[in-house]
């Protein structure tokens, strides 16, 4: 295994923060070709049990990519195609395992991408995901959940380069921690110069549910063009004593309304998959590790 | 044909005036043992003193340079001239002061402002303090404000000196605390004694004449239990072609139930580079106020950081910074939630323009002990023209789940919208956006002491010709 840096930030910050980058050993073990193509099927279900090398390619129609990973031990590859006027709609279910992910985008002038990512209890996951949108009017949309356990870990790092005139991008990220889970969300716009007309925003919205969770949040903007909107956002802390206070009014045990809010933090990523049979799994997935708990 | 609006750089006519150096002293460029002895014996250190310099340049001769923020490859610390004596020594009286360096405070209104609105002041020129006072009730009252120096070298205050020195900022801290800690000369000592409050602000004003040369200041402020204190802090100097250099640090200690307001408009020449370090502990009930002015310097990396180490203690950040053409400031706030029910809020604005880079760089960290903390961050951002460039680099680094942290951050350029309204309202364009910039930078202006306001206000001197483009 050879030891690499993972998920550096765009521009560093302080050293002493320690959220400039990550370092693992990346598994080297044999790994799957996978092509994907629009042409096909409108719809592409992947199961991901072992490393894999993925290849997305639009179509005229749009198409939706749903891949579900269960690997123990695997890197994760895929490159994204989009060219002019394609939708994609990419879907990443990540359950479990030490796994690493790395995506990297193209999209083309009016051609959009929207990613669905949702990490459920990664024992050790780090995940980067660099999108240019390099056409003009060229969008990206991203929701982003996590549910994080005792000793998981999650290293997030999503970097959008908007270089395009006119460009949207959106980001929602949804989490929720317990035990001694710890997560690290960088999350960067980046407005190149001639982006003219172009906007961003990011929101990150994490639930801390014990008091032994480390949350690092690095929500960046980096802009050299005059004529852009660009936001972002987070809310980092407890559940509201207003919303518990309502909901005990309402005759719920205490230990069921975390674990109610808890489920709705990401209920609203998961109905954004737009396939029934995933969104149902996700749903059950999630229902069973909070009972688990 | 449209034409572009345009805001005017900073008018810093004012501070570029120069005096030919007339220093007794002035030592050679670079950093050595030798250079370091020879400031020690200039300023009769006590022997721990001397000791700390040589350890600290130890500490910096084995530091790296900073792997993040703006570039100092012009800096060339071999052709910095760490310490350079006036001729005059430290005076209380103004009428001793030499007649060049009173002409350069008068000119920056330093003597005005003591006689209508200030408690005390302190004026340094190069590296030494040439003149300190403070009013008799404020000192009858117990309050001492005096340079650094004399302070080290008085019995009663020698142990403070020496228990509080560079304890915030150890040399250890990063390469130019090291340096300080190394060549530091001049600054100020403050002390307020428990339960005095000052009603109007102290002032120390620091003015690098020579050229190619550093300073090195250092100001401790020591507040005991429910006392008051509004502290501001000016910094200036004329342009040259060669590199100068500010490394300044401040230390202050915010007592039980105490509030500290520390104030800073920094005006350095564009020729400079601003590596300075500011931090403050703050103790049960405490509150530290920063209001913080960045306008002036070719580099500026500054973050002054709050410890918010008691029950209860509290942290406030105002800043804006205005990056021009040849700039590349780099500034923002750190802090630290180290108790229970701590608060802390950042509320920062920036405008780049003709090429000026700005960065907002900003950490909040809320440790395990800090329940039922609360922070939140604010910063906006202003682009002025497609030249120039604006970041921000917020980090959050929370360790407990009781605790509500809020962070939001806009980019953008002039609303036309909003020019559009008030031009609805009988404005012309060039009035509407000028009073639009102007609004921006208010949150800042409306906390700071009225007579800087209309400093500042004076330094965004806007001139807006013709319509947008």
């Amino acid at each position: 295994m050879a030891t690499v840096q993972l998920n550096q930030l765009p521009v560093p910050t302080f050293s002493w923060l320690g959220v400039n980058g990550t370092e693992r050993e990346l598994y080297n073990g044999p790994a799957d070709e996978i092509a994907v193509s629009g042409a096909e099927k409108p719809v592409t279900r992947i199961h991901i049990a072992k490393s894999a090398n993925i290849s997305v390619s639009g179509s005229k129609k749009p198409q939706l990519i749903v891949m579900n990973a269960d690997a123990e031990q695997a890197v994760i590859r895929t490159d994204v195609h989009a060219e002019s006027s394609e939708q994609i709609r990419l879907v990443q279910i990540i359950r479990g395992g030490k796994n690493v992910l790395e995506l990297h985008a193209e999209l083309a002038e009016n051609a959009s991408l929207e990613l669905i990512q949702i990490y459920l209890n990664p024992a050790d996951c780090v995940s980067g995901a660099e999108i240019h949108m390099n056409g003009r009017k060229s969008a990206f949309t991203s929701n982003i959940g996590y549910a994080l356990a005792d000793g998981n870990a999650l290293d997030l790092n999503l970097n959008i380069v908007q270089r395009g005139k006119k460009t949207v991008s959106d980001t929602t990220v949804r989490g929720v921690l317990r035990g001694q889970a710890k997560k690290i969300f960088r999350g960067s716009i980046d407005f190149q110069n001639g982006a003219a007309g172009a906007s961003g925003t990011e929101q990150e919205n994490v639930l801390l549910l014990d008091e032994t969770v480390i949350n690092k949040t690095v929500p960046v903007i980096l802009c050299a063009e005059e004529d852009v909107v660009g936001s972002h956002g987070a809310t980092i802390g407890k559940i509201d004593p207003a919303h518990i206070f309502y909901m005990q009014s309402r005759g719920i045990p205490e230990a069921q309304i975390y674990e109610i809010l808890a489920q709705s933090q990401l209920g609203s990523i998961v109905r954004q998959i737009g396939d029934a049979e995933t969104e149902q799994a996700v749903s059950r997935l999630l229902g069973r590790e909070s009972a688990d708990e | 044909m449209k034409q572009k609006t345009q805001v005017a750089d900073i008018d810093r006519s004012l501070y570029d005036f120069r005096f030919e150096e007339d220093a007794a002293d002035f030592l050679s460029s670079g950093i050595t043992p030798e250079i370091i002895r020879e400031i020690s014996e200039e300023k009769g250190d006590p022997a721990w003193m001397l000791e700390f310099r040589l350890k600290s340049l130890e500490i910096f001769s084995r530091m790296k340079m900073p792997v993040w923020g703006p570039p100092v490859d012009g800096l060339d610390m071999r052709n910095i001239v760490t310490y350079i004596r006036s001729k005059s020594r430290m005076n209380t009286d103004w009428n001793d002061v030499p007649e060049h360096i009173k002409e350069t405070f008068e000119r920056l209104g330093i003597p005005q402002a003591e006689r209508e609105s200030l408690a005390g002041v302190g004026a340094q020129y190069d590296s030494e303090l040439v003149y300190h006072n403070v009013r008799k009730e404020v000192a009858e009252s117990g309050v001492v404000y005096t340079d650094l120096e004399s302070a080290m070298h008085d019995p009663q205050y020698a142990e403070i000196i020496r228990t509080h020195f560079m304890k915030l900022v150890p040399p250890t801290d990063h390469k130019f605390a090291a340096l300080h800690g190394a060549v530091w000369s001049g600054g100020s000592f403050v002390y307020v004694p428990a339960g005095v409050r000052l009603d109007i602000p102290l002032q120390s004003y620091f003015r690098l004449n020579a050229k190619g040369a550093g300073q090195f200041e250092h100001t401790l402020i020591i507040l005991e239990e429910n006392s008051d204190l509004h502290f501001i802090e000016g910094c200036s100097a004329p342009k040259y072609y060669e590199a100068g250099l500010h490394a300044g640090c401040v230390e202050l200690y915010v007592g039980k139930g105490a509030k500290l307001r520390y104030s800073t408009i920094e005006n350095w020449s564009k020729n400079m580079y601003n590596l300075n370090t500011k931090r403050a502990v703050v103790e049960e009930g405490g509150r530290i106020e920063w209001v913080s002015g960045s306008f002036g310097s070719h580099v500026s990396y500054l973050y002054p950081m709050s410890i918010l180490n008691g029950r209860g203690a509290s942290a406030e950040f105002t800043g804006i910074t205005f990056a021009g053409e040849g700039q590349n400031l780099d500034t923002g706030a750190k802090i630290v939630h180290n108790a229970p029910e701590t608060a802390s809020h950042i509320d920062t604005k920036s405008i780049s323009k003709s090429g000026g880079i700005s960065t907002f760089r900003s950490a909040v960290t809320v440790h395990e002990n800090a329940v039922g903390s609360r922070s939140s961050v604010s910063c906006e951002s202003l682009m002025l023209d497609g030249r120039s460039r604006s970041d921000t680099l917020p980090v959050m680094d929370i360790r407990t789940d009781k605790c509500d942290i809020g962070h939001e951050a806009k980019i953008g350029r002039i609303s036309d919208d909003a020019v559009f309204y008030l031009m609805s309202r009988g404005m012309d364009e060039q009035a509407a956006r000028a009073m639009i910039v102007s609004g921006f930078a208010g949150n800042v202006s409306k906390e700071l002491p009225l007579e800087y306001a209309v400093e500042m206000n004076n330094l965004i001197r806007l001139e807006m010709t013709g319509t947008v483009g």
